[in-house]
């Protein structure tokens, strides 16, 4: 820690604000750099909407990491709500038609409810539990990562070779899941899985 | 081509779930929540996971990139 974070430190117990996380640390470096990554996939891919979102959120990131948020509300959301909330937000989308304006407003909506309730920790479901780094959840962590990086790589490859040979049939994991989101059980299912993970999520966390 | 790359993504799948069932043998704390637990700990990886998460409706759903 520099003079200047030292510095920081001293103001802030001055003015009596908490003294905030200044240090960015690998892990949320590492996060910073898989969204910076995907969101140069999405300009190749000219989607730049996408683009945009991925380097907002990795700016952000950067911002929450370094403590520059605004004071979080106490409030809790307890699970009830947040899987009633869900629940509705799951039964709209499957009425709203596959690409429709209807479908896009309702999940930016969901989107900006969702990143807001993650800021906030409102819903995480034991946030005084310490949420220990055992030798096993690291084993676990690692073992996990590996894995996803895999797979990650075969679909960029995937992603590549359709670029370079588009005549081929090369299939992303988007192109394997698209005709069974397209039809209506495959996107009720979808839904109900993509819902769900989100308020499994929202539920994760705890003390550090 | 296709039974290839639907192929490496169940491989992919399946190890998830084996590292997941052969750790948590081991070690027993070592679950997948835990480690959820571990992770989303962190206020600015919560927001970075949750915009992942999102994403992938979008992607799916809502936005013209299919």
């Amino acid at each position: 820690m520099d003079h200047r974070e030292d510095r920081r430190e001293a103001e802030d117990r001055l003015h009596g604000e908490p003294v905030a996380t200044r240090r960015v640390g690998i892990p949320v470096a590492c996060w910073v750099f898989v969204l910076l990554a995907i969101g140069v996939v999405q300009i190749v891919r000219r989607q730049w909407f996408d683009a945009v979102v991925y380097f907002l959120a990795a700016a952000g990131v950067v911002l929450v990491a370094l403590g520059h948020s605004p004071r979080r509300p106490g409030r809790r959301i307890a699970l009830p709500w947040l899987a009633g909330g869900a629940g509705v937000a799951a039964a709209i989308l499957c009425f709203l038609p596959r690409h429709s304006a209807g479908m896009q407003i309702a999940v930016v909506i969901i989107g900006a409810v969702s990143v807001a309730v993650a800021w906030s920790a409102a819903a995480v479901a034991r946030p005084d539990v310490p949420a220990k780094l055992t030798p096993g959840i690291r084993r676990l962590a690692l073992a996990w990562a590996l894995i996803v990086v895999a797979g990650c790589v075969w679909e960029l490859v995937q992603f590549i070779l359709g670029l370079v040979e588009p005549d081929s049939t090369w299939f992303a994991l988007s192109d394997l899941l698209n005709p069974a989101v397209e039809s209506v059980p495959g996107r009720v299912a979808f839904i109900a899985v993509w819902i769900a993970g989100g308020v499994w999520l929202l539920r994760r966390g705890g003390a550090r | 081509m296709i039974v290839i790359s639907a192929g490496a993504f169940l491989a992919c799948a399946a190890a998830l779930a084996v590292a997941g069932w052969a750790i948590g043998r081991r070690h027993a704390e070592a679950s997948v929540t835990a480690m959820f637990d571990r992770l989303l700990s962190d206020d600015a990886i919560r927001l970075a996971v949750i915009v992942t998460w999102w994403w992938l409706g979008w992607h799916f759903l809502a936005g013209q990139t299919l």
